[in-house]
């Protein structure tokens, strides 16, 4: 296979963009020009604003263009992988399609690539990504805005396929910029309702400072490699260049990089935009909050890694900041009361857990987690999805319980438990394989403080996994009538569940830790993206099977003790025991930061908006006025000139002619 | 040999005498003839140059100006044509409605 | 001197017809004025080795615009008492002609100032047709084909305006 159908990856969803796009403008002006009475009836299942689904063929055939697609294009991925993983077969591709652009020594090329980091996140995004694609037929199904969803949901995918393989940080960028205005796009996808518009444009706001930090990184990046004399934003070449920045250089550059990163992936302190991100369709949630696009901070961290390395403070730093957020958002997930944000802030927390791995320096183990990560916080989502959607759009845990004794739901509840299981890192589920080498490569990188962090996690991640599951499905339903009407999910569902379920118990074999005996292949096949040698045994922790038993002992002490609380007929909702309410109340309330930044950004912030407008508008006006004014009286004058008579406009035509012939008998020259 | 100055006095009388038409008289057909009286003043002095410097420009122009001059009387004659039917006259100073 | 006799007449043919073209009450006294004034001008031109001007002035101008214009007049049937508004033509364009008359010694004075020397001697093809079309379909084919073009929108506008009836 030639190295251009490289291109086809991300080409394929563009197309089904594209065509999908098409459609969905069409339906829209169709439907415009018939009243919204006849467009069709909403039967009774409606989650969000639905206005019935579009005409079955239709249907038909943006299901085929959104989701067969996707599938052609994880094919052409897995068929690149087989080649990379000859013993002969080249283990770098590359596609140049020309310049972009050029400006100064700036020299943008349309280049993409293909390493073992970008094969695996080409995988994970196109394989999970497929799979979420076909859930969302059943999902979706009785959805006004169905073409438009499967168009913007192709779209993300080829943008954040441009992200994974853009060989350029510019090109880069502008698949990171992709992913962000789909994510906008899908979260404010009920547009209509103005809490989850808000939500979109929150996620947008929130995201932009963090890609200010992003391109000011870039910015510092290329301003310092210009000493060089020859600066570049070449991924591949990077790596040779960066070599002359002094620490300290380094330190900035890798900060504002982060800046990005803990903008696109959620961490403290710009963490606020993926619990409302929940807004959107649950696949959505699935695909771009918790599989794919959340992760691209970890990617892009990874991808730049030698920068981190040439400085002695961003890689703790990165550390620190994700092991803060993986016990803050925890603390917040133990708490919530609506299925969706329990899943939301564990997911912010697992990210967490990346950046600890990034900061160990073991990249392959962040690198995985994401990949372990993807299958189950994916089937997380999906589970969940399927219970909300069983429920007729119902997120809140206080009209649920008691699901598992709904026939309909048993398959629902098996994938939801490995879901949950796999989270709360239960062994030898994949959550456990891959969370286990990152407290490992922690604990080995002696860093005490992350790796308390990270095993305070642990438990709680346990806990809140286990607490949601038998908030679902255990004990009494707390709406009888509601279980009733419980459906079964669709054929494309089920499938989808089926597979991610599947993924998410055995994917951990691929990178066993090799203190438990594993030959962690998949941390191998990576490692020459890492700068290690190919195959080289990783160093082993010393005290490895005391952290590991700590760890276990954790994880099932956690779900002991949810076990306890929650498995009761009528367990409440709120504060788990006497004189803990306080602190719950803490945590419910997410630790009062969206309340910090309402006060001290988001209000002062409107407050002077409001004042420039008030004063400005007044100035402005005032201006407006004045000219109008000015020009009005002027005009008054001025018509007295204006009498209507062609030949008193000659007259002052041919005493124009006169004085130009002045001008000329003066200022000529002989 | 006649001087350039000569034909371009003449052009300069011809120009004259056509602006002082177009300026008195009220006729819309003088008024017109007046325009073309002072178009020919200016071909003239194309010529004229054209001759002076050996160069064909100036009589390439004066076929162009021709062209050009045909076109608009082909415009101004349904113009006025079209004048006539509406207001019954030709003076050009019923015809005010530019002010409006 | 045959030259400068040619001159002398041509120019004061011209001069005297253009002055009767402004000074006529009738447009189409002032038309057949007119005419004559075109002619002299192309014996002018044909002085000046512009044979092709001097050809299609009369062709086009004398021939074609002069004989549309006589044939719009005389088809609007103009009769002496719809000239009743400009009794004073007569006067006050003899007035505005004198008035032109400073602005015209002006000029004289300048142009006598600036290009005082004689004719130069030119090259005997000069001014014949294939040097004109040479040049016409050479360097100005872009205006030429440009002004054919405006011949069309003119045909065209022209039509139009004839066919339309204004309201009020």
């Amino acid at each position: 296979m030639s190295q251009s159908w490289l291109l086809a990856i991300f080409l394929l969803p563009l197309l089904g963009a594209v065509l999908n796009g098409a459609i969905a403008l069409s339906v829209a002006m169709a439907r415009r020009r018939v009243p919204a009475a006849t467009a069709g009836a909403a039967d009774g299942s409606t989650h969000g604003p639905t206005l019935g689904g579009p005409h079955p063929a239709i249907r038909s055939v943006v299901s085929l263009i959104g989701v067969l697609l996707p599938f052609a294009s994880a094919a052409i991925g897995w068929a690149f992988f087989a080649q990379m993983l000859q013993p002969a077969g080249s283990r770098l591709m590359t596609v140049d399609l020309g310049p972009w652009f050029s400006a100064g020594g700036l020299d943008v090329h349309w280049s993409f690539m293909l390493d073992p980091l970008s094969i695996v996140m080409v995988l994970v995004v196109t394989t999970v990504g497929s799979f979420i694609h076909l859930y969302s037929i059943g999902y979706m199904a009785e959805d006004a805005g169905y073409a438009r969803y499967f168009a913007y949901l192709n779209l993300f995918l080829a943008a954040m396929l441009v992200l994974v393989m853009a060989r350029d940080l510019v090109l880069m960028f502008v698949g990171w910029e992709g992913v962000g205005v789909c994510s906008y796009l899908l979260i404010g996808f009920w547009f209509e309702d103005s809490v989850k518009a808000t939500a979109g444009l929150k996620a947008f706001v929130v995201n932009r400072v963090g890609d200010f930090g992003f391109l000011l990184g870039m910015f510092l990046l290329w301003w310092s490699l210009v000493p060089t004399g020859g600066p570049t934003f070449d991924l591949l070449k990077l790596p040779g260049v960066v070599s002359v920045l002094s620490g300290p250089t380094a330190t900035a550059i890798a900060l504002l990089l982060f800046v990005g990163a803990v903008g696109k992936s959620a961490q403290i302190p710009l963490h606020v935009w993926l619990p409302d991100a929940m807004a959107g369709p649950t696949p959505v949630s699935a695909l771009i909050h918790a599989a794919t696009m959340v992760t691209a901070g970890v990617y892009m961290v990874s991808r730049m890694h030698v920068i981190y390395e040439l400085s002695h403070y961003a890689l703790p730093v990165v550390g620190l900041i994700g092991g803060v957020t993986a016990l803050m958002a925890a603390t917040v997930a133990c708490a919530q009361t609506n299925i969706k944000r329990v899943i939301a802030w564990s997911t912010i927390s697992q990210l967490g857990y990346m950046f600890m791995a990034l900061a160990a320096n073991s990249y392959g183990y962040g690198i995985f987690h994401l990949v372990t990560h993807a299958f189950f916080k994916g089937l997380f989502f999906l589970s969940a999805g399927a219970v909300i959607h069983a429920l007729h759009g119902e997120e809140e845990l206080s009209r649920m319980g008691g699901l598992w004794k709904v026939p309909q739901l048993k398959g629902t509840a098996i994938a939801f438990a490995i879901a949950a299981l796999a989270n709360a890192g239960l062994v030898p589920l994949s959550g456990f394989v891959s969370k286990d080498a990152i407290i490992l490569a922690v604990a080995n990188h002696q860093m005490p403080v992350v790796l308390a962090l990270a095993w305070l996690t642990a438990f709680l991640t346990a806990f809140y996994s286990v607490r949601l599951l038998l908030l679902v499905f255990a004990g009494d339903a707390r709406d009888p009538h509601l279980a009733e009407t419980a459906h079964k999910p669709g054929w494309s569902m089920s499938i989808a569940l089926g597979f991610l379920s599947i993924g998410a118990v055995v994917v951990g074999g691929l990178n066993w830790p090799a203190e438990l005996g594993g030959q962690e292949w998949f941390s191998a096949f990576l490692a020459p993206v890492f700068g290690g040698p190919v195959g080289a045994p990783p160093v082993p922790e010393p005290h490895a099977g005391a952290v590991v038993g700590i760890t276990t002992g954790l994880v099932l002490l956690g779900i002991l003790v949810a076990w306890l609380r929650y498995r009761e007929p009528a367990p409440t909702l709120g504060a788990p025991w006497r004189g803990t309410r306080a602190v719950w109340t803490f945590f419910w309330r997410k630790w009062y930061v969206d309340e910090l930044y309402g006060a001290v950004v988001v209000r002062p912030v409107l407050a002077l908006a409001q004042g420039f407008s008030t004063a400005f508008d007044s100035f402005l006006d005032a201006v407006a006025d004045a000219f109008a004014e000015i020009y009005d009286r002027g005009a008054r004058v001025v018509r007295l000139i204006e009498t209507g008579r062609v030949r008193s406009y000659g007259f002052v035509m041919v005493l124009g002619t006169l004085a130009l012939l002045v001008v000329a008998v003066v200022t000529g020259r002989r | 040999m006649i001087p350039a100055a000569g034909y371009l006095m003449v052009s300069a009388a011809l120009f004259f005498i056509g602006a002082a038409g177009f300026v008195a008289r009220r006729n819309l057909f003088t008024v017109l003839m007046s325009i073309e009286l002072m178009l020919n003043a200016v071909n003239l002095a194309f010529v004229t140059f054209s001759r002076q410097w050996g160069q064909y420009g100036g009589q390439i122009i004066v076929l162009l100006v021709i062209a050009v001059a045909a076109a608009e009387a082909a415009v101004a004659l349904a113009l006025v044509v079209l004048l006539f039917r509406n207001k019954e006259t030709l003076d050009v100073d019923v015809f005010g409605q530019m002010r409006e | 001197m045959v030259h400068a006799v040619l001159f002398a007449i041509l120019s004061a043919i011209a001069v005297v017809a253009a002055i009767s073209t402004v000074l006529r009450r009738h447009p189409l006294g002032s038309a057949l004025s007119l005419i004559v004034a075109m002619i002299a001008l192309a014996g002018l031109y044909a002085l000046l080795t512009a044979p092709i001007v001097a050809i299609l002035q009369i062709l086009v101008y004398a021939g074609a615009i002069l004989a549309l214009i006589v044939f719009v007049i005389m088809l609007l049937n103009v009769r002496a008492e719809d000239l009743e508004y400009e009794k004073d033509a007569v006067p006050r364009t003899l007035f505005a002609l004198v008035v032109a008359a400073l602005p015209f010694g002006a000029m004289a004075w300048a142009i006598w100032q600036v290009v005082p020397a004689p004719l130069p001697a030119v090259a005997t093809r000069f001014g014949n047709l294939s040097a004109i079309g040479l040049h016409l379909f050479g360097a100005w084919s872009l205006p030429f084909e440009l002004v054919s073009l405006l011949l069309t929108v003119a045909m065209v506008g022209s039509v139009a305006l004839a066919k339309r009836r204004l309201e009020g």
